[in-house]
């Protein structure tokens, strides 16, 4: 026998039936209306804590993102810094060779004097320039103040060694910029291995020609002399005055030892004498301040004009190892632009992964969403007119 | 001939009661408890005569109410267990609401900061990007602020529901016992006659009963039934035992305890009630305590974890960091009870083996004991107690101050009262200590803030393998696990009910187009019946006429 039904129970089940069926539809409308598949995380635990680490990653690559246009600003600002420095050390370059020409006198001297010392002075503004903020490119993390003073051919650094790090990936961190005293108190004089001078006490006419190392294998960085023993014969001694080498002077002939070669020119006078040694630290500001020392002092004899030029030579050594070093600077602020752009592109596409597996744990499919709204609709009219028709049965209809 | 006006006039007010019978299930269609009845006949016996045995009508025997009492007995049970659930889905569900949202939730504001965090990082002697940091710092304490209060809210609604329950209960209680009563004195009265309407009211009185809390019943001989609530009398005939509620020793929240019974004799009623007082009770310890814990645990976590940073670094003006956030502690109270004077001074010890679990400190007169009431489990103290060597447990220290008498006990919530705690103890930007030790005033080193915007992705809690997002991601997962759990067992508890209903009903339900049948069929006979004594006046009266002549 079948089940009897209570007309209650019929009429409360055919209302369920239609509330459940809205109930699913008013859920399909929020998905499709949030874009969202879960409403919270009771309708899928999983999938939402998931997309809760994924939002986290996101935010921290979106900020990864932003530190590096934040060091990349500032290593610009650094390049566009270096490279006014550089300007001005090739300006100075050219002052010093012209300065250094035969046809120059005293008087006509001090003009370029003049120029350097305000190119000087450019050379410190620069060190001293700051980011736009207050916060000064060449001073370390003690970027408070400007750095740099220079007076009474000293020069003093106020700011520290250390350089900022900043995260710009996960793990990867890129220097922000580079301290002061990396930067500018950090050359390296003489031809980058040894410096090559002529003695003050020099009487001949011999000037430097070049200095340049032909066997570094060689090379035991000491201190050496090359002493004229006549017009005509060398002898070279190391700093414990054992002999090292000897020979016969001829002007324009290289004098070579230990791996390295100095080549003199002019008309040597006994007791005549150049040094070679390795070559010290100095800082670029004084490097040109040396620079004018040397074309300041007044010369009139023969052998002064040597002395200078000998001076002179030296001087620019110096300035072209400034230039070196600067350009290498710039070189390795180049790098890390490039390091940065390298971890901002390899974020782009993890950030586009994450967006995807984030995608597809909330977002709702709308394709399956709309053709299950399709299909829930279609049952809540059948649910409706079933309610209506078996609703309107009655047996007391029939009862007339 | 008399007979058949007999047999007639019997038949007449047979089909009478049964077309008012009829007429009563009609009315009581949707009458919500009513049974439908039926009217018994039985043919009456007859008179001998010498042709044999001659019917003499029919007879009414009496209303039967067509009922199953097994079917009652589990709608009593679907009543308690639909109480029960619904109510502990629509806590979970709230909570896993305020956890989801995302403006309410944490998620937003904790990646919010860190992003601040990181910006400092990058920009360490920038006065815009700290003042956005202690921002972002005051926009994520305050959601933890929020996020507690809104579990406190929770907390004093399910409380006052407790209340109410708890009256809705002895007021029920109470019908059932007058119930009782008159269904007793009418069953004395008239043997063998039930009284119908009165017994569709009582069963209806215990289902509303049992869906507000759990119950068991006891039919007696006399017709009363004894109702029990978790192995407790709440009825017994016409007597009644009320339920009253307490505050739980120690709490603050405004926590309720059930007793049966009131006064001295009060017993606190135990183990899974049913009922929604049941689900009530339930989802405090199933739902809010865990959100609460964990919750308060990533407060904890990340207060100390920064603090820590931030004392280590140096801040814009050259000083060693101080406090980011007001450093957090956990909350004990002294039971009401307690005789001594002692009270507890908790910390954190290490917030990695944090449990989030409420704690009960107890001493009995010679030693303290710690039992975790979440597992209900005893936990093992370290030390003495004392400034130098304070008890510690599950990442918990404690100093006891003052004395302490035997039987004292103290409520100690580990973790679930931090995050309403939680505030930034810093407005001044420059007190960020962005820069390591060592760095002088106005030092634009982030060594310390790097290691601070770490903190996003370090492990922090859970012995180190959870980071504060993971962490609070699996707080969400978890309390969005219980919502799901507590919906399906919802769900599924209101199919049995609907199910075990059309069983009911099945039995005991009016059908309107039976019931149309059985009046016609009841009219036909009442029609019929009127027919017969049409007859037997015909059949008199052609007697009569013969006589007459």
């Amino acid at each position: 026998m079948s089940m009897r039904i209570g007309t209650a129970t019929l009429a409360q089940q055919g209302i369920t039936t239609i509330l459940d069926q809205q109930s699913r539809i008013a859920r399909i409308q929020q998905q499709i209306s949030s874009g969202h598949k879960d409403a919270s995380a009771a309708d899928n635990p999983a999938d939402f804590a998931a997309a809760i680490g994924f939002d986290q990653a996101l935010a921290q690559l979106d900020r990864f993102g932003k530190n590096g246009d934040v060091v990349a600003n500032r290593l610009g600002l650094e390049d566009n810094a270096l490279s006014q420095v550089n300007d001005t050390l090739q300006r100075i370059r050219e002052l010093a060779i012209e300065a250094n020409n035969g046809t120059q006198d005293n008087v006509s001297r001090q003009s370029t004097i003049a120029e350097l010392k305000s190119r000087l002075q450019q050379l410190v503004d620069v060190a001293n320039s700051d980011d736009g903020q207050g916060r000064f490119l060449f001073a370390g993390t003690n970027d408070g103040a400007p750095p740099f003073s220079f007076a009474a051919n000293v020069v003093n650094y106020a700011g520290n060694a250390n350089t900022r790090r900043i995260d710009v990936g996960p793990g990867t961190s890129v220097a922000d910029g580079d301290d002061g005293q990396s930067v500018f108190l950090n050359v390296t004089t003489g031809n980058g291995t040894f410096a090559a001078r002529a003695a003050s006490t020099n009487t001949g006419t011999v000037l430097l020609k070049s200095a340049a190392v032909v066997d570094s294998t060689q090379w035991d960085a000491g201190t050496y002399a090359i002493n004229f023993t006549s017009p005509t014969t060398y002898e070279v001694r190391d700093s414990g005055n054992l002999l090292v080498t000897s020979g016969t002077y001829a002007a324009g002939q290289a004098v070579t030892f230990r791996g390295v070669s100095v080549t003199l020119e002019g008309n040597a006078m006994t007791g005549d004498s150049f040094s070679v040694a390795p070559g010290s630290t100095s800082d670029v500001f004084s490097i040109v301040q040396n620079l004018i020392d040397t074309l300041n002092v007044p010369q009139g004899s023969v052998a002064g004009e040597a002395a200078r030029h000998n001076a002179m030579y030296g001087a620019i050594e110096d300035i072209d190892r400034a230039l070196d070093h600067i350009v290498n600077t710039r070189a390795s602020v180049g790098a890390r632009v490039n390091e940065v752009k390298d971890a901002q592109s390899s974020q782009e596409s993890l950030s586009l992964q994450l967006t995807q597996s984030l995608s597809d744990v909330r977002d709702t499919n709308f394709t399956q969403a709309v053709s299950q709204l399709q299909l829930q609709l279609t049952a809540l009219q059948a649910a409706q007119q079933s309610f209506v028709k078996i609703q309107g049965l009655s047996l007391f209809d029939y009862l007339r | 001939m008399a007979d058949l006006f007999s047999i007639g006039s019997s038949a007449l007010l047979a089909y009478s009661n049964a077309l008012a019978t009829t007429s009563n299930n009609i009315a009581n269609v949707n009458t919500p408890g009513y049974t439908r009845q039926r009217l018994e006949l039985q043919s009456r016996v007859g008179g001998f005569s010498g042709d044999g045995v001659v019917g003499t009508g029919v007879e009414q025997v009496g209303i039967q109410r067509l009922t199953d009492q097994f079917i009652n007995a589990r709608l009593y049970g679907d009543a308690s267990g639909v109480g029960r659930e619904g109510i502990f889905s629509t806590v979970a569900g709230r909570v896993d609401q305020l956890l989801s949202d995302p403006n309410t939730g944490l998620s937003g504001a904790l990646s919010n900061f860190f992003s601040a965090m990181d910006a400092v990082s990058a920009s360490p002697a920038d006065p815009a990007a700290r003042t956005a940091l202690i921002g972002a710092a005051n926009t994520l304490a305050d959601r933890f602020n929020q996020l507690q209060s809104a579990f406190g809210g929770i907390e004093t609604e399910i409380s006052a529901r407790l209340t109410q329950d708890v009256t809705d209960v002895n007021a029920q209680a109470q019908k059932i016992a007058d119930l009782n009563q008159r269904i007793a004195l009418a069953q004395a009265q008239t043997p063998g006659q039930q009284p119908n309407e009165l017994l569709d009211q009582r069963e209806q009185a215990i289902t509303e009963l049992a869906g507000k809390i759990g119950v068991t019943t006891l039919a007696q001989d006399d017709g009363s039934i004894n109702v029990f609530v978790s192995g407790h009398p709440l009825v017994l005939g016409g007597a009644v035992t009320q339920l009253t509620t307490a505050a739980t020793p120690g709490d603050s929240r405004g926590r309720l305890d059930v007793y049966f019974g009131s006064g001295a004799s009060a017993v606190p009623l135990k183990g899974q009630l049913g009922g929604e007082i049941g689900g009530l009770v339930d989802s405090r310890t199933g739902v809010l305590d865990p959100a609460e814990g964990d919750l308060g645990r990533v407060a904890a976590g990340f207060t100390q974890q920064f603090n820590q940073l931030q004392a280590q670094g140096i801040d814009l003006t050259g000083a060693a960091g101080t406090n980011f956030f007001a450093s957090l502690s956990p909350q004990t109270q002294a039971y009401g009870s307690n005789t001594g004077s002692a009270t507890i001074a908790g910390t954190y010890a290490n917030v990695a083996q944090l449990t989030g679990h409420d704690y009960r400190l107890s001493y009995d007169g010679a030693n303290w004991s710690l039992t975790d009431l979440a597992t209900r489990s005893a936990v093992t103290l370290s030390g003495a107690g004392t400034v130098g060597n304070p008890f510690t447990a599950d990442g918990l220290s404690f100093v006891v101050s003052g004395s302490a008498s035997a039987g004292d006990s103290y409520l100690v919530r580990s973790t679930s009262a931090a995050a309403g705690q939680m505030a930034v103890a810093i407005s001044d930007p420059a007190k960020i200590a962005a820069a390591a030790i060592g760095s002088g005033a106005n030092s634009s080193d982030n060594t310390n803030a790097r290691l601070m915007a770490a903190l996003r992705s370090d492990g922090v809690l859970d012995g180190g393998t959870a980071s504060l997002s993971q962490a609070y991601a699996s707080l969400v997962a978890a309390n969005g696990t219980t919502a799901q759990q507590a919906k399906f067992r919802s769900d599924a508890q209101t199919a049995i009910q609907t199910s075990d209903a059309a069983q009911r009903d099945s039995v005991s339900g009016v059908n309107l187009d039976e019931e149309a049948a059985n009046m016609v069929r009841f009219q036909q006979a009442y029609q019929a019946a009127a027919q017969i004594i049409a007859t037997a006046n015909a059949a008199f009266d052609s007697l009569l006429a013969a006589l007459r002549r």
